[in-house]
């Protein structure tokens, strides 16, 4: 009987995430070109934001989690697509069969060792699950929990609440709390990574073997699948930087502005998941606006302003909501000024030694990180375009030194506690920019044979 | 093999790059077996040692770096409201 309510919220989950892409699709016609992986993966990611974000609605608005209130208005929608809309049989050939299956494979093993352990380490389960459950027992999200000035200290009342939330709404379904079946939600979303992975290398190549090869080369990476069992948001934060930054490259690639908006609708999501998501989502359209003011194309210019608008509905209101009621326990900007950075510059040399020794690790990423740097060199080499990706990847990362340079915490715990974490933000996407490299490397010239 | 718009150099320069391409790939899945071991005992010492119990998750928490008492804090508001 758990099984089933747990198999009714995650697929009102994709329900949703459809109807949201399905919504979309009527504006811009080129999102029904994605193919399978990604069209998957978008279903999930969108479902995730709508679900988290009616939840926020409905305690918002004093309707309460009524589970008619939470489910039928997806029920109702659907049944009115379906009746104007016969669904399509998707373009399925045996390749891409297998590697589904294959992907499926990979995440199931992932969900039953991720299901037999309980929520471990501090965040995990002192930030993220708790409030989960504190939403759940309370049936909405209290202004009065969230501003307890003990509680506040401890658990980062003003962190955004795309994972506790998804996490209600599995307890809503199962009506009481199991936390080790809400972490569902981690193997579904590494499953989604994985799509998004593979879908974007697939759009690109058009080819699947090559792709495959690549994600289960990114699948398998030790850290990641750690990631993927902690009830930490970091996997969660990953899957939609990397969805939203494959869709920006995807944009970049083929022109359609659909793309451009998926891109900036998983940003903005991801701004919802984690601050660290809010910062990425301005650093990549501040990249984005930079590239398009120097080539003088005015008419993206606005469509990107446009878009951002639009996208930034989805974290702005929690946002201004925590800044209202004065939700947040630190003031992150309080170190940034000429006499702490003059005083503290023997910090840089602390956080640079911890990231080297990190990416070095060789049982937590196996050789990676040296093979980024080895297609790195090989695109300078070759002066590619493509370099513009690396430096955006590396002044990523130069962000989140600054973020450590300028931490509020005992430098030395705040490393340890979270620098491996934060590593796993940019690791999907660094892995793709290595697929690219490798795929042109790999592209033949078609020759005429005699 | 004869090409009209190919030449013997083209078709070496062809069959190196695919060389290096699945050289570098095999390198990187390869490289990630020793680091899989250690995600395999992990799960093995969580299941020993985190099996949801108050007295468990003191072990969870001294491994966090945190103190008890954040998470009796955290323990105590859920339980207040059961």
């Amino acid at each position: 009987m758990n099984i089933l309510l747990l198999l009714t919220a995650i697929l009102l989950i994709y329900i949703s995430g459809f109807l949201a892409y399905v919504f979309l699709g009527h504006f811009f016609n080129k999102l029904s070109d994605l193919n399978f992986f990604l069209r998957i993966a978008t279903y999930w990611t969108f479902g995730l934001g709508a679900i988290s974000l009616q939840l926020l609605l409905l305690s918002w608005l004093k309707l309460g989690w009524n589970l008619w209130l939470l489910d039928l208005p997806w029920i109702l929608l659907l049944v009115a697509y379906l009746y104007r809309h016969k669904i399509k049989k998707p373009a399925f050939d045996l390749g891409l069969l297998l590697s589904f299956v294959l992907l499926i494979f990979i995440t199931v093993h992932l969900t039953f060792s991720t299901l037999s352990v309980p929520v471990w380490d501090w965040d995990g389960w002192g930030i993220w699950n708790f409030k989960a459950q504190a939403f759940f027992l309370e049936g909405r999200i209290p202004l009065a929990f969230l501003s307890d000035p003990v509680l506040k200290a401890y658990s980062h009342m003003d962190y955004p609440l795309l994972l506790p939330l998804s996490q209600v709404w599995i307890y809503r379904h199962l009506g009481y709390i199991n936390t080790e079946l809400s972490k569902i939600i981690f193997p579904l979303s590494y499953f989604s990574l994985l799509c998004f992975f593979l879908g974007g290398l697939y759009q690109y190549y058009k080819k699947i073997g090559m792709p495959l090869l690549l994600t289960i080369s990114l699948a398998l990476i030790p850290s990641l699948i750690l990631q993927s069992q902690t009830n930490y948001a970091d996997l969660i934060l990953a899957m939609f930087l990397s969805g939203g930054l494959i869709m920006a490259f995807l944009w970049i690639e083929e022109k359609d502005i659909g793309y451009l908006l998926v891109s900036f609708l998983l940003l903005a999501l991801s701004a919802w998941t984690k601050n660290e998501g809010l910062l990425i989502y301005c650093y990549t359209s501040l990249a984005i606006l930079v590239v398009l003011l120097f080539q003088r194309r005015k008419k993206q210019i606005g469509q990107l302003l446009a878009i951002s608008i639009i996208s930034s509905l989805l974290w702005l209101p929690w946002y201004i909501y925590t800044r209202h009621f004065h939700l947040s326990s630190e003031n992150w900007f309080s170190n940034i000024n000429y006499i702490f950075i003059k005083s503290n510059l023997w910090r840089f040399s602390v956080i640079i030694k911890s990231l080297y020794n990190l990416l070095l690790n060789k049982n937590m990423w196996g050789w990676f990180w040296l093979i980024f740097v080895a297609t790195f060199l090989m695109n300078i080499s070759k002066k590619s375009k493509d370099l513009i990706y690396y430096l955006f990847i590396i002044g990523w990362i130069a962000l989140y030194v600054l973020m450590y340079f300028f931490t509020v915490y005992d430098l030395s715990w705040h490393l340890d506690r979270s620098l491996d974490r934060l590593t796993i933000h940019f690791l999907p996407i660094s892995a793709f920019l290595v697929s690219i490299t490798l795929i042109k490397l790999w592209i033949v010239k078609k020759y005429e044979k005699v | 093999m004869i090409f009209v718009n190919g030449t013997k150099r083209t078709l070496v320069v062809t069959l190196a790059k695919k060389i290096i391409v699945l050289s570098i790939i095999t390198v990187w899945l390869f490289s990630l077996f020793p680091g899989m071991g250690t995600v395999l005992d992990l799960q093995n010492y969580l299941n020993a040692t985190y099996r949801g119990s108050l007295a468990d998750k003191q072990k969870m928490v001294d491994n966090a770096n945190a103190s008890i008492e954040l998470y009796k804090v955290v323990n105590d508001y859920l339980n207040s409201l059961k």
